[in-house]
């Protein structure tokens, strides 16, 4: 009996592991830009990936998105945008139709995407929270 | 494509060479492939019968999108899709070919050749793929002959939490071709059949005001079109000529019969105005529901094209399927329907000389004139392939009323009383 106790110790021990391990591995998106530019809240972000804002505190911002089918892309739409794939190209394929723009560049990376910002003024984008650095600029995290 | 419109596009393009070279440069494209077929054998909007069509649905389209700096732009769309001049055939049209300048997050000025702010969809109408239905409700849809202007925008943006107001306002010129349709003619001046008449809009004006809040929308705009016809004057009345003394026997001075010169019933511009009211409501369970209301009326002339038109929508999401349903409705006024009846069926006697021309001419005045009674049911379903690509099928039963200048009615038959169906299949695609 005792032997059977510590054996369904040893399983829930195993399992307890092996959830926090799974929660590790799921990409958690966390929004960088180019230096200088404010943090963010939830609603501009939107309004910057919809297009309906441009600039910030007088700096004109450039969002770029990862490619379609990224596994941080849907997250990202998931968690920040609140819409699914076919809903957030719904909504471009309207606006850029109606002559208002045309959605963000995507890029193919998380490296490719650090480079851009870095390199590109007004740059906004987003990487795997494991990729954080202390020299980037992370504009909002932890979306709650 | 006009050589006006090519004129449009070298001279925006040859103006910002410079800063083209230097551009990012954007191009997408979208497309329908698509076919309607009938029930019956006489023809509906232009196209449809029971030959089935690929004509009324199969379009397609090139857009270039070009970042001239951090605030200017310039968009360049054309499409090919059936001509709007006669009935046979594809023709390319530049559809918009503006410049674009967005100082700020609250301004857009774009100038050149562009699409007004009209209806809901009327602005994306091309694009299959930004709306569910196979076929946005014809009866709202046709209220004008071209959404196109060249001229000036200008858009106001107000963002708040949870909320967005924008107030679009547009000043322009336009051309389009009018269809219209004679069911009997003119013996000797007139064929039987379709033929088409020049449209100029020598301003077309408007301001349309929209709200968006959380998945809702709400939109109310005027518009204004000043416009004249190929076909000549038209009239504000249409004064009746006794041939009788002391009967009833006569007919009524048309389009189809000789004006007389300097008439003060001789209208040379015709001034039109469109309001339109239009909701979109997010509702529970992924249903939405969605109404557009819009009042047409020509002020200076009389003409059965004064309309109330309106249809209301409900659509689910279930998963990748979005099955929906609509109703729409049309109807000419009910004083310009009754003229419309009373032209239609005023026939002089044999003895009369001429009675024959006299006779067609009333029947093909009343076509001119145009009379609309009509509504239509439709159930159907669009399938996402991809987020770039869908499938849609739709039923739609229609009936006609008093008449209905949508449908080419056979030789001496009306267009009144009448109910058909539709089926209809595409596939809908962007890049």
């Amino acid at each position: 009996m005792q032997y059977f106790e510590e054996q369904h110790l040893r399983l829930l021990i195993l399992i307890i592991l092996l959830f926090f391990v799974t929660l590790s591995v799921v990409a958690e998106p966390l929004i960088i830009g180019h230096a200088g530019l404010p943090t963010l809240d939830r609603s501009t972000l939107q309004h910057i990936y919809t297009g309906k804002i441009v600039e910030l505190q007088g700096i004109r911002v450039i969002p770029v998105n990862l490619a379609v089918g990224h596994h941080l892309r849907q997250r990202f739409l998931e968690l920040y945008m609140q819409q699914d794939e076919n809903q957030y190209a719904a909504y471009w394929i309207m606006r850029r139709y109606v002559g208002k723009g045309k959605p963000p560049k995507d890029l193919n990376s998380t490296a490719e995407m650090q480079r851009f910002i870095t390199e590109t003024p007004g740059a906004i984008g987003y990487i795997d929270s494991n990729e954080a650095s202390p020299e980037l600029n992370i504009l909002l995290k932890n979306f709650e | 494509m006009t050589a006006r419109q090519l004129a449009w596009c070298a001279l925006i393009l040859l103006g910002m060479q410079p800063l083209i070279g230097r551009a990012e440069l954007s191009i997408s494209g979208f497309g329908t492939l698509g076919g309607t077929i009938s029930n019956q054998d006489f023809i509906y909007q232009r196209f449809i019968d029971n030959s089935g069509t690929l004509k009324n649905d199969t379009i397609g389209g090139l857009q270039l999108d070009a970042d001239l700096g951090t605030t200017w732009g310039l968009t360049l769309q054309t499409k090919l899709a059936p001509s709007q001049q006669r009935d046979t055939g594809f023709d390319p049209t530049l559809s918009w070919a503006f410049l674009s300048w967005r100082p700020t997050n609250e301004w857009l000025l774009r100038l050149g050749r562009l699409r007004i702010p009209g209806f809901l969809h009327s602005t994306t109408m091309d694009v299959g793929m930004s709306f569910t239905f196979a076929h946005l409700p014809f009866e709202l849809y046709s209220v004008s002959p071209t959404f196109d202007t060249a001229g000036i925008s200008i858009s106001k943006t107000w963002l708040q939490p949870g909320r967005e107001w924008s107030l679009d306002g547009y000043l322009g010129v336009s051309e389009a071709d009018w269809r219209y349709y004679f069911r009997d003619g003119i013996p000797a001046n007139a064929p039987a059949g379709a033929f088409f008449s020049e449209v100029n809009m020598d301003l077309t004006t408007g301001l349309v005001l929209a709200l968006n809040e959380r998945g809702n929308r709400w939109r109310v705009g005027l518009h204004r079109v000043d416009f004249k016809l190929g076909l000549g004057s038209l009239l504000n009345e249409y004064t009746f000529v006794t041939l009788l003394p002391g009967t009833k026997i006569g007919y009524y001075q048309t389009l189809t019969t000789p004006l007389i010169p300097n008439s003060p019933h001789n209208v040379e511009t015709a001034i039109a105005y469109a309001l339109n009211l239009s909701m979109e409501l997010s509702l529970p369970y992924q249903l939405r529901l969605t109404t557009e209301y819009v009042q047409r009326r020509i002020v200076n002339i009389t003409t059965g094209l004064d309309v109330n038109v309106g249809y209301i929508a409900l659509e689910k999401r279930i998963g990748k399927w979005t099955p929906y349903s609509y109703w729409s409705a049309i109807r000419s006024l009910t004083p310009r329907l009754n003229f419309y009846d009373t032209l239609n069926t005023n026939r002089v006697p044999k003895l009369i000389p001429n009675a024959a021309m006299i006779n067609a001419s009333q029947r093909s005045g009343a076509d001119l004139y145009h009379a609309y009674d009509q509504q239509s049911i439709a159930i159907g379903t669009a399938y996402q392939l991809t987020p770039q690509s869908k499938l849609k099928f739709e039923w739609i039963n229609t009936r006609s009323g008093r008449a209905s200048s949508f449908i080419d009615a056979p030789l001496g038959e009306e267009t009144g009383h009448r109910q058909f169906n539709l089926f209809s299949f595409s596939y809908n695609a962007v890049f």
